[in-house]
């Protein structure tokens, strides 16, 4: 088996894993960007 | 050691007569608080839809505070203590070690509740869950929680006390199953949590009697917090072991890592406690570096382990799936598995819910400058939906379904309605949850009677588009209203009426 | 099987995918929690962290003098204040009202003591939604600089009993 997925276990459930990252690290920055919206505050 | 057992002809599990009854009458217990608490949701629901607007304000406040505490408190711990029992005894193939122990356990949780119950609809604790001081609840009101409080503690505890004894029994040799591994890790945290709680719930309640004077709001909230989210915590690490669970059940599934499952589940008990400062990031009193560390640096390793459990159970099942030779391609395995199982749909749901909505909104609103345009908004209600409720709740539904016929010997009642519950029941959630934060994101806050400020000295409209929001949190609160019922039907059904096995 | 005790050593390497795996989350954990300190020197939207003890009465004291001294006028029964920027601004919370009306001028930076003389409540400025939250017998000095003009609402979005709703303040800025 581990031939056939290049020594991946569970090749479906990492490209599962890498969409998540990718909303996960987008809506990130989505929050990084609002931030900037509001009044100066320290 | 011989004791009184059967073993269960669907999971080929060994079922200890003393231990069986207590998982069914928590089990049960904590359906019927989750029908009642979801009715309460559907109230608070049916107020904050502007088109309904249903009850008035002191009701509002009242069936919320209600919500809040069944939902999250009652439902969810008393099937806790259900899964304490499953993995302390069952699993280890074991007995209970003090059967009076598990019955103080439920006669003080029982009582706490029913107290609390009665001072929150009797108008004695216009409080909410949280309780800020100086706000102040009738001293019964306090007395239920800690009552509550201590019967979980006593059920922790004895999760040990079973454990120990089935290793000098010879149950197992060097260490647990992962599924009670986890669970024990929930029994760790809960000890921590409910320690916060003794901490401040007894000044509390010794200041609603009037024998200590004040209590310092700032102080109050640090340490409820130390309560409020550690014991969230448990919940999560609860919903993890039951993953793990029902993947071994059904796929014969095997960690791909032992090792990093069980490093994952250490390091929610080492870093998840001070973590729960993440709720006083806008806070005075509390400095930045104190703020950065706490909720932080320790934070997110916690988070890396439920990234860790989130990548190794579907790899898990994939894995057992693809045993059974569903290995084309990269998703085969996902479109063969059995979704007509709802212990199987509930558990996969649970998964892509939790992670997506609740844990990556977790991280983002727990970041120190974010938490500035989020906190208090409607957008954390939303993200805590997604993680107790998408992630949890789901889960234990998942288990639910598969512990019924286990321990109640009866066949679940209306196969096709239990089919299509976790679906109906994580479509109104998912809804619920994207557009309660959507609100949030316009500065809608939780907790509010009435958003359109008629009684205000300066009126305020929010963007037209938070209209659409607010009554797409209603239907997708009705759709999940619908599920609930599904799920409360299906499980009580069976229970009192399913078929009968031998 | 993770219902059964695992066998043999299960203390072995991880796959190829989950060591993957496991050193991106740790790296995008890593990099989420840096952001937080670095936005410290970088950023100008951060959460105030100076902080003081101070009295329901001392804090009522003050919001009177800064309003004998600096009101400029009236509206909805509330005084409206026009505050120096080079002084401290008082703004207090209490059971279910925000005084006074604060007239701030655009790009000037304010020293703003907020405090509450009762409950915990909670001080949400719309539509731009920023949230802090203020605590009785704390004084939370906030460093702010409006940088959009026009009128501004502060909620209150920490339940503090049955007028929580109505708890509505208001900022203007010139
Ligand atoms: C039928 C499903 C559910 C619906 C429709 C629902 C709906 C709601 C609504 C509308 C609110 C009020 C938010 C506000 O006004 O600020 C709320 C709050 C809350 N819900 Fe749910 N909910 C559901 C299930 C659950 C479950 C299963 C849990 C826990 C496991 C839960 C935990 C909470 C908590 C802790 C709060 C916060 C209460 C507070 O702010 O004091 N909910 N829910
Ligand atoms: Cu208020
Ligand atoms: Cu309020």
């Amino acid at each position: 088996m581990s031939d056939e997925h290049n020594g991946f276990h569970a090749p479906g459930t990492f490209v599962l894993a890498i969409i998540f990252l990718v909303t996960f690290i987008l809506l990130w920055l989505g929050h990084a960007k609002w931030l900037t919206d509001i009044w100066e505050m320290y | 050691m011989s004791f009184e057992k059967r073993t269960c002809e669907i999971s080929g599990l060994e079922i200890e007569k003393n231990s069986e009854s207590m998982i069914k009458l928590n089990m049960a217990t904590a359906i019927i608080f989750f029908a009642i608490g979801g009715a309460a949701g559907l109230l608070v629901l049916l107020t904050r839809w502007p088109a309904i607007h249903l009850l008035p304000v002191e009701w509002y406040y009242r069936w919320l505070t209600a919500h809040g505490l069944l939902a999250l408190l009652v439902w969810i711990i008393f099937f806790e203590v259900a899964l304490v029992h499953f993995g302390s005894v069952t699993l280890l193939k074991s007995r209970l070690a003090v059967p009076i122990l598990s019955k103080i356990t439920y006669g003080l949780m029982l009582g706490g509740t029913l107290l609390v119950v009665v001072m929150v609809l009797g108008g004695q604790a216009d409080v909410l869950f949280t309780s800020y001081v100086p706000l102040q609840a009738h001293p019964l009101y306090y007395l239920g929680i800690i009552l509550f409080a201590v019967g979980s503690l006593i059920a922790f505890i004895h999760f040990f006390i079973n454990a120990v004894v089935a290793k000098k029994e010879g149950e197992y040799k060097r260490t647990l199953p992962m599924v009670s591994f986890g669970i024990m890790a929930a029994s760790i945290i809960g000890i921590m949590s409910i320690a916060h709680g003794a901490a401040i719930y007894i000044p509390t309640f010794l200041w609603s009697l009037g024998i200590i004077e004040t209590i310092d709001p700032s102080a109050y909230r640090l340490v409820w917090w130390g309560l409020g989210h550690t014991s969230q915590q448990i919940n999560v690490c609860m919903m993890v072991a039951c993953w793990y669970g029902i993947a071994a059940f059904l796929f014969k599934a095997k960690p791909a890592s032992e090792k990093l499952c069980r490093s994952a589940f250490v390091l929610y008990i080492l870093f998840i406690n001070v973590a729960s400062e993440h709720h006083l990031l806008v806070d005075p009193v509390f400095s930045t570096w104190h703020k950065i560390v706490n909720t932080s640096y320790v934070m997110h390793l916690a988070v890396l382990a439920s990234m860790i459990h989130a990548f190794a159970v579907p790899a898990s099942i994939e894995m057992g799936l693809r045993k059974q030779g569903y290995n084309n391609g990269l998703f085969e395995w996902l479109k063969k598995a059995p979704w007509g199982n709802p212990a199987f749909s509930a558990t996969f749901i649970s998964i892509v819910l939790f992670g997506f909505l609740g844990g990556t909104t977790g991280v983002i609103f727990g970041t120190e400058q974010f938490s500035i345009i989020r906190h208090n908004t409607w957008a954390i209600t939303g993200h805590f939906h997604g993680t107790v409720v998408a992630g949890t709740t789901i889960a234990f539904m998942g288990m639910a379904y598969f512990l019924i016929p286990v321990f109640f010997k009866r066949d679940l009642i209306m196969p096709g309605v239990a089919k299509l519950q976790p679906f109906v029941y994580g479509t109104g959630i998912t809804i619920l949850s994207i557009t309660m934060m959507a609100a949030g994101t316009f500065g809608v806050p939780r907790r509010h009677w009435d958003y359109n400020f008629s009684d205000a000295p300066f009126g305020y409209q929010f963007d037209s588009t938070v209209d659409i929001f607010m009554g797409l949190v209603g239907i997708g609160g009705l759709i999940a209203v619908v599920g609930g019922a599904m799920f409360v039907f299906v499980t009580l059904g069976s229970i009192f009426k399913g078929n009968k096995r031998a | 099987m993770a219902i059964h005790e695992p066998q043999g050593n299960w203390w072995q390497p991880l796959s190829k995918d989950e060591k993957i795996w496991f050193i991106l989350a740790l790296v995008w954990m890593l990099v989420s929690f840096l952001y937080m300190p670095i936005q410290h020197f970088i950023g100008v939207q951060n959460p105030p962290s100076e902080s003081y003890r101070v009295s329901a009465e001392d804090f009522e004291a003050l919001i009177e003098a800064q309003e004998e001294k600096y009101t400029v006028g009236e509206e909805n029964g509330f005084p409206v204040v026009r505050p120096n920027p080079d002084e401290p601004v008082y703004l207090k919370a209490s059971m279910w009202e925000w005084t006074p009306v604060l007239e701030l001028e655009k790009d000037k930076t304010y020293k703003i003591h907020l405090s509450s003389v009762d409950l915990v409540h909670g001080f949400s400025i719309q539509p731009i939604n920023l949230n802090l939250m203020v605590i009785p017998g704390i004084d939370y000095v906030v460093n702010l600089k409006p940088t959009s003009s026009g009128d501004f609402r502060i909620l209150c979005n920490e339940f503090c009993g049955l007028g929580h709703h109505t708890m509505v303040g208001k900022i203007n800025v010139i």
